[in-house]
């Protein structure tokens, strides 16, 4: 599993840490400095509220999102079975990188 | 301000965008069945995400958030006190949209900075009011013209969204009609009532079970019986004759014990109590 966060990694610069999760909030794997379990807690609890957006504007399921803010840039990208979080430094694009991932990991 | 945002929607890909301060929709552009009411509820919860995300990398000013969907993407920008957002379809060039989201914050940040700009805000709380409170006052004409220089019509009494109105203009448009009244709340008054659904859990259709509680007890059930819940729940509701996304909401208790009959004795009664919690 570690070999599939080190090839989201290498997606782009400056992406550091990753960890695995499973749907039930379980970790799977982990690169880098960062708590895991909590990563991949608090992923699933923000799940929800992006699955009621969708719901809402009618634009279905969650598939990857992002969060940039000043000091990193927080990537989620869905799979079948289970969810990465990948955390970087920031960026202007951070779209053009969400997408990325999206096809490294799927 | 509609300026930027007509500006901004002739983008390929974009479908509508608006520019909130906290419950107030100051500008969009929009086409139905999006309305600026949806978008106040939107970026209530996208602010929740926000919070739930601090215990992972600190507090931290928040700037952007680019959100997936199946079927579209949701862009929000936050601007010192202004929350831009924008929606896009799936095909749409992601380098055209950041370049477009990079120039209007630009031209968003330039405005606040501008000398002409004498515009304030009330620090209200960021945590969005029930719907039927939301004063839904849009600007319909263009009210900020290129040169900064129009005063803006009242928008709600208590929001001093108003710069100094020089004697020679107009008088501004009237206010616009107020909100329709708010959708009722669902409330199964039932004996075996496990769940009463909020506003923001109605779905389309308010008499099927949101997939936020189908989600929360795949989750529930995978947790106790150590298997994929998706699978379980698949064939739970295959039983009862229902999906994923159409149980009804009075099969909502028969589903619970469905699934607590596929645990050991001991666990049953916790996974209904805990799933009643839900």
């Amino acid at each position: 599993m570690s070999t599939n966060l080190r090839t989201l990694l290498a997606s782009a610069p400056r992406l550091d840490r990753a960890v695995e999760g499973a749907m039930d909030g379980s970790v799977l794997g982990l690169v880098g400095a960062l708590d895991g379990e909590s990563a991949a807690a608090v992923t699933i609890l923000a799940e929800d509220y992006l699955a009621e957006i969708g719901e809402l504007m009618g634009l279905g399921e969650p598939t990857a999102w992002s969060v940039s803010g000043a000091r990193s840039c927080y990537y989620i990208v869905h799979g079948a079975r289970s969810f990465a979080v990948v955390l970087g430094a920031p960026t202007k694009s951070p779209g053009r990188v969400l997408e990325r991932l999206i096809e490294r990991w799927v | 301000m509609d300026q930027l945002l007509m500006k901004l929607c002739e983008t390929p890909g974009i479908s509508g965008a608006a520019i909130l301060h906290y419950d107030q929709c100051i500008a969009y552009q929009l086409k139905p069945p999006h309305d600026p009411i949806l978008l106040v509820e939107v970026l209530n919860l996208i602010l929740k995400v926000r919070d739930t995300l601090e215990s992972i990398d600190g507090n931290q000013d928040v700037e952007t958030f680019f959100l997936r969907f199946q079927d579209g993407y949701i862009i929000l920008n936050i601007i010192n006190e202004l929350n831009l957002i924008i929606l896009t379809s799936n095909d749409i060039k992601i380098p055209q949209i950041s370049v477009a989201v990079n120039v209007i914050q630009l031209k968003i940040k330039n405005f606040l900075n501008s000398p002409h700009n004498n515009i304030t805000f009330n620090n209200s709380p960021i945590s969005a009011p029930p719907i039927s409170s939301i004063n839904q006052n849009k600007i319909s004409n263009s009210t900020i013209d290129q040169n900064f220089n129009d005063s803006v019509p009242t928008l709600i009494p208590q929001t001093t969204l108003l710069p100094t109105r020089p004697s020679t203009l107009p008088p501004p448009p009237p206010q616009l009609k107020t909100l329709p009244p708010p959708l009722p709340r669902i409330i199964n008054n039932s004996a075996d009532n496990l769940l009463s659904l909020s506003i923001s859990d109605q779905s389309l259709n308010p008499s099927f079970v949101p997939m936020s509680v189908i989600r929360k007890l795949i989750r529930l059930i995978s947790i106790h019986a150590e298997e994929d819940g998706k699978v379980i729940i698949r064939r739970a509701l295959a039983q009862i004759g229902s999906t994923p996304t159409t149980l009804p909401v009075e099969k909502l208790n028969q589903l619970i014990k469905s699934l607590s009959l596929i645990l050991p004795q001991r666990q049953r009664e916790e996974f209904i109590n805990q799933a009643k919690n839900i």
